[in-house]
């Protein structure tokens, strides 16, 4: 399914009004301030360190927690790998065999334990910001390099959303692509939990934007005449 | 060559074996608490200090390993 709203629909629709939305989506939203949140409305305790003074946090989001699902199964078979591989080894072979084999498995269970901090960071710290005034993409790349995009939400042009497959429609996840007029001219929410709730707060950011532009034009023309 | 001399050779190469992974689990340890200051330091999450405790711990017990690996296996 997708859903596209685009700059040229202004005017056409009633005026969308971001405090009524967030109300709305308050109401409906249960995780309200649990610490592995992926869609957190207004939070309070999650920040980032640009935000500026007078900017408000509307929705923090990280990856749906389905997304997870693969390493987090990976993970467990590892785990009971050595279980079932151990009494298939030719131990007698070796003088220190026991030993070494046990040795073995210890490293094995570290490597598991890396392979689940290493995957568990990663989706904890991919987050999503959308504020009153810009949308910020913070991504844990790998444990040597991150990345931060940000753009202002005046200078978004396009919102798509993109939900299909038999689990995002169950599990209610997908993608929400915003152009930009930006120099990184496309910001990705990938696999974002309610995209659609995701796309009614954007439309409503930018047609405040819009107000407030308007308004400040008006006062302009007003005071000179 | 001699059965035992087999064993040694083979118990060498293991504990060398083990004590370079490990070396490579203490490097990850380092590089893991390098990014989990700085994404905690971009993120402000509530999070952010046990998960600053759970890397080092991590760094902690590969340094454990190491030394037992050294010194006893």
């Amino acid at each position: 399914m997708r859903v596209i709203y685009n700059r040229s629909m202004e005017g056409k629709n009633k005026p969308i009004e971001t405090e009524s939305i967030i109300k709305d989506l308050r109401r409906r939203a249960k995780d309200k301030r649990i610490p592995l949140g992926i869609f957190l409305i207004a939070p309070h305790q999650e920040n980032f360190n640009v935000k500026g003074q007078e900017e408000t946090i509307v929705l923090f989001l990280r990856h749906h927690w389905f997304t997870t699902l693969r390493w987090f199964v990976v993970t467990l078979i590892f785990l009971f790998l050595p279980a079932v591989v151990k009494p298939l080894l030719p131990l007698e072979f070796f003088v220190y065999g026991g030993k070494m084999i046990n040795s073995a498995i210890l490293f094995w269970y570290l490597f598991t334990l890396t392979y689940f901090i290493r995957n568990f960071f990663d989706w904890y710290y991919d987050v999503y910001f959308i504020t009153d005034e810009r949308i910020v993409d913070i991504n844990f790349k790998n444990m040597m390099s991150r990345q931060i995009s940000d753009t202002m939400i005046e200078r978004i042009q396009d919102i798509s959303l993109s939900q299909q497959g038999f689990f995002e429609s169950i599990f209610n996840y997908g993608d929400v692509l915003v152009q930009t007029a930006a120099e990184q001219n496309l910001f990705k929410f990938h696999n974002v939990p309610n995209p659609r709730d995701v796309l009614k707060v954007l439309q409503a950011l930018i047609t405040q934007e819009e107000e407030e532009d308007y308004i400040k034009k008006t006062e302009g023309v007003g005071d000179a005449s | 060559m001699h059965p035992n001399s087999l064993s040694i050779f083979f118990y060498w190469l293991f504990k060398v074996g083990f004590l370079l992974i490990d070396l490579l689990f203490v490097g990850f340890g380092i590089l893991l608490i390098r990014q989990v200051k700085l994404m905690s330091e971009t993120v402000i999450d509530p999070l952010n200090t046990k998960l600053a405790i759970i890397s080092w711990l991590y760094l902690f017990l590969m340094l454990i390993i190491f030394g037992y690996f050294l010194l006893f296996f």
